[in-house]
């Protein structure tokens, strides 16, 4: 009895010696803004130099946050405040113990079709266009034509952020074309010479005219339940300091 | 006896001394007188002949030396011409002198015998000497031939390899060019298609909005047709994409006037048939930009086949390069080695220089090998021509050393003689 153990013994040890040991993952979900913004510059060298596996999915701040309540991720990505993400997803209100950590600061931008002789909108504009109560360009100084909006899909922190701040709150023009990703909103507006959208800047180009008007700046967030894992910590860690480099 | 009897008598015995004295004095001078006068007569002509003998000796001796250390024929013949006289002296001195002594010493017939050996031998080393660099001109003429012939060789492989690099060259900026062109087609295919389903959607819209929308999604998409590279320079496209802009605001009448009566057949059946004919008006583009991917993607196939085949003869040329400069240098150490025969002076020397040469020829056949499989890889049957040639060349310079007559034994043979000579 005692020689089968021994070898029982010896045999785990050396199983356990022998299996590679298996590399961190973090799972984040959330804001494509994020994720196009800061993750996807970050993710290769911060892999490279940590070991630390990324595990990305761009589904949108609102179902980003769905999941981390769900415990389906381990941080949630946002392009709003936690205050306002709160406020969008019901399944955070039971969690109490929340941790907002602001990796850094975006700037919106009101695109429309190039054709578009339109180049100002004020606050009040913007929202009577996107809420549907301005319906011909005309009323703004621009052609005799439709105004159509593009905005991205419910759920979406850029969609939330510019519902809150310019349109107070205000729901889109229930015949809004709701775009999948920024980059289809942004083709949407390329295409149609009617169209509007709000996008965040780094994924503004040349396919889209952009459009002066008040200043729209929110905070790219992560949330985590409680205090962050040393992973995460690592993770922001490395965004917020050698990881800046990436984001230029 | 008195005084007077007794001087007398003293007298009488000195008178007899000083005769008897005299008498020997003088025979004693004319025996003097006469062997001197002997000497005079013999003894001097033996030492002059003898110092005759000597230097016609020496002289002799001398010529034959600088008769068996002839650097050619000319000049052994000149030393041999002197010799000759110098030896017909010294038969002229013997004979003076054995005339006079009586004594023959045979002098002029031993040097005779012994200058006729020192003649075969020198006339043989004169002889391997005009061989060896008769055979170290044509071993340097055949190996600078060769490497002449291999350096033609190489330039024909560079510019093979600069042929095909430009084909590469072409070949990718085609296969660039093609997948650029089949990306452009691709675009304006799936364009093509989603204004055919937009086109489609017309039908269905059932609020004004969306007709709106519609008409705005295919607006823009038909203007981005028309700026598609593919369908810019074709056309019969481009009047089928204009044709189809300009029915647009019909197709959108069309549905704003279903939209106030919904249940009117007519104007349901217009649009329908509306709807039909931009959809197969769109059809024929993306029929054309089918065949153009087609044709897109058979040129891109070719171009990469061509690509693959001028890369692999690029790679093969590169070889060819690599192992026709190692059979140059092969070439090169084997003419420094040949030049270093000439000035060997040992056995032991010529052994280690031999198996230089040996070493350097076994290993000749591998890169010729090499050259030859890279040579047919890269299709160069003409170049092919220059290596066999330069092997021909090379195969004679190694008959040329390492036959059993060749420089090598011959080297050796006068090498073991300048040794023997040395020691």
């Amino acid at each position: 009895m005692k020689t089968v153990l021994s070898l029982l013994l010896l045999l785990s040890t050396v199983s356990l010696s022998v299996l590679p040991a298996r590399a961190e993952k973090l799972v984040i979900h959330g804001s494509s803004t994020t994720m196009g913004k800061i993750m996807s510059k970050i993710k290769e060298p911060f892999e490279k130099g940590t070991g630390i596996q990324l595990e990305l999915l761009a589904n949108g701040s609102g179902a980003g946050a769905k999941d981390l309540a769900a415990g389906s991720c381990e941080a949630a990505m946002g392009s709003e405040s936690l205050e306002d993400l709160k406020k969008a997803v019901k399944e955070l209100g039971g969690i109490p113990n929340l941790v907002e950590h602001v990796l850094a600061q975006d700037t919106m931008k009101v695109i429309v079709n190039k054709q578009n002789p339109v180049s100002k909108l004020s606050r009040e504009q913007l929202k009577g266009l996107n809420t549907g109560k301005i319906k011909n360009w005309k009323e703004v100084g621009g052609p005799d034509a439709d105004v159509i909006v593009v905005t991205s899909v419910k759920g979406s922190g850029t969609r939330s952020f510019f519902s809150k701040t310019i349109m107070d709150g205000e729901q889109y023009a229930a015949d809004a074309v709701e775009a999948s990703t920024t980059m289809a909103e942004i083709k949407e507006v390329a295409t149609m010479k009617e169209a509007i959208g709000a996008v965040s800047d780094s994924f503004v180009n040349d396919t889209v005219k952009t459009v002066d008007g008040p200043p729209i700046t929110r905070p790219l967030i992560f949330v985590t339940k409680g205090e962050p894992s040393p992973g995460i910590k690592k993770l922001i860690d490395f965004i917020r300091g050698e990881g800046q480099k990436y984001l230029k | 006896m008195n005084i007077k009897s007794k001087l007398a008598l003293n007298v009488s015995f000195v008178i007899l001394i000083v005769i008897s004295l005299s008498s020997v004095s003088i025979y004693g001078l004319t025996s003097v007188r006469r062997n001197l006068s002997y000497l005079l007569a013999t003894s001097t002509p033996y030492q002059v002949r003898t110092t005759d003998l000597q230097r016609a000796l020496q002289s002799a001796v001398s010529d034959l030396i600088k008769a068996s250390g002839a650097p050619n024929n000319q000049e052994l013949k000149l030393h041999r011409e002197s010799f000759t006289r110098s030896l017909a002296e010294l038969n002229d001195a013997e004979v003076a002198l054995e005339r006079i002594s009586g004594r023959s010493r045979g002098i002029h017939k031993e040097l005779g015998q012994t200058s006729t050996e020192v003649f075969t031998v020198t006339e043989k080393r004169l002889h391997s000497e005009r061989d060896v660099q008769e055979a170290n001109t044509a071993i340097t003429a055949r190996l600078k031939e060769m490497t002449t012939a291999l350096g033609l060789l190489d330039a024909k492989v560079i510019a093979l390899q600069k042929a095909n690099t430009a084909a590469f060259n072409g070949a990718f900026d085609g296969s660039k060019k093609i997948a650029a062109r089949l990306k452009i087609v691709e675009s304006g295919k799936a364009t093509s298609e989603q204004l055919q389903s937009l086109i489609l959607m017309f039908q269905f819209a059932r609020e004004r909005k969306q007709a709106v929308i519609l008409k705005s999604r295919i607006n823009g998409l038909l203007d981005q047709l028309a700026e598609n590279q593919t369908i810019a320079e074709s056309r019969e496209m481009l009047s089928a994409i204009r044709a189809v802009k300009q029915r647009i605001a019909e197709l959108s009448e069309a549905h704003a006037a279903l939209l106030i009566q919904p249940e009117n057949g007519t104007l349901k059946q217009k649009l329908e048939a509306t709807v039909s004919e931009l959809r197969d008006q769109l059809a024929s583009v993306s029929t054309t930009l089918n065949q153009n991917a087609d044709a897109a993607a058979m040129e891109a196939a070719s171009a990469t086949k061509r690509q693959d085949t001028s890369f692999t003869q690029t790679n093969a040329a590169s070889g060819v390069l690599n192992s026709n400069a190692t059979l140059v240098a092969s070439v090169l150490a084997l003419e420094g080695l040949s030049a270093r025969l000439f000035s060997v002076s040992s056995d032991s020397e010529m052994d280690r220089l031999q198996g230089e040469i040996n070493s350097v020829l076994a290993k000749v056949p591998n890169y010729r090998n090499s050259v030859e499989k890279g040579m047919v890889t890269i299709n160069a049957k003409a170049e092919t021509a220059l290596l066999n040639g330069a092997m021909a060349k090379l195969n004679g310079v190694r008959e040329i050393l390492l036959a059993p007559d060749g420089v090598i034994s011959k080297v050796r043979l006068i090498a073991t003689g300048n040794e023997a000579q040395g020691r």
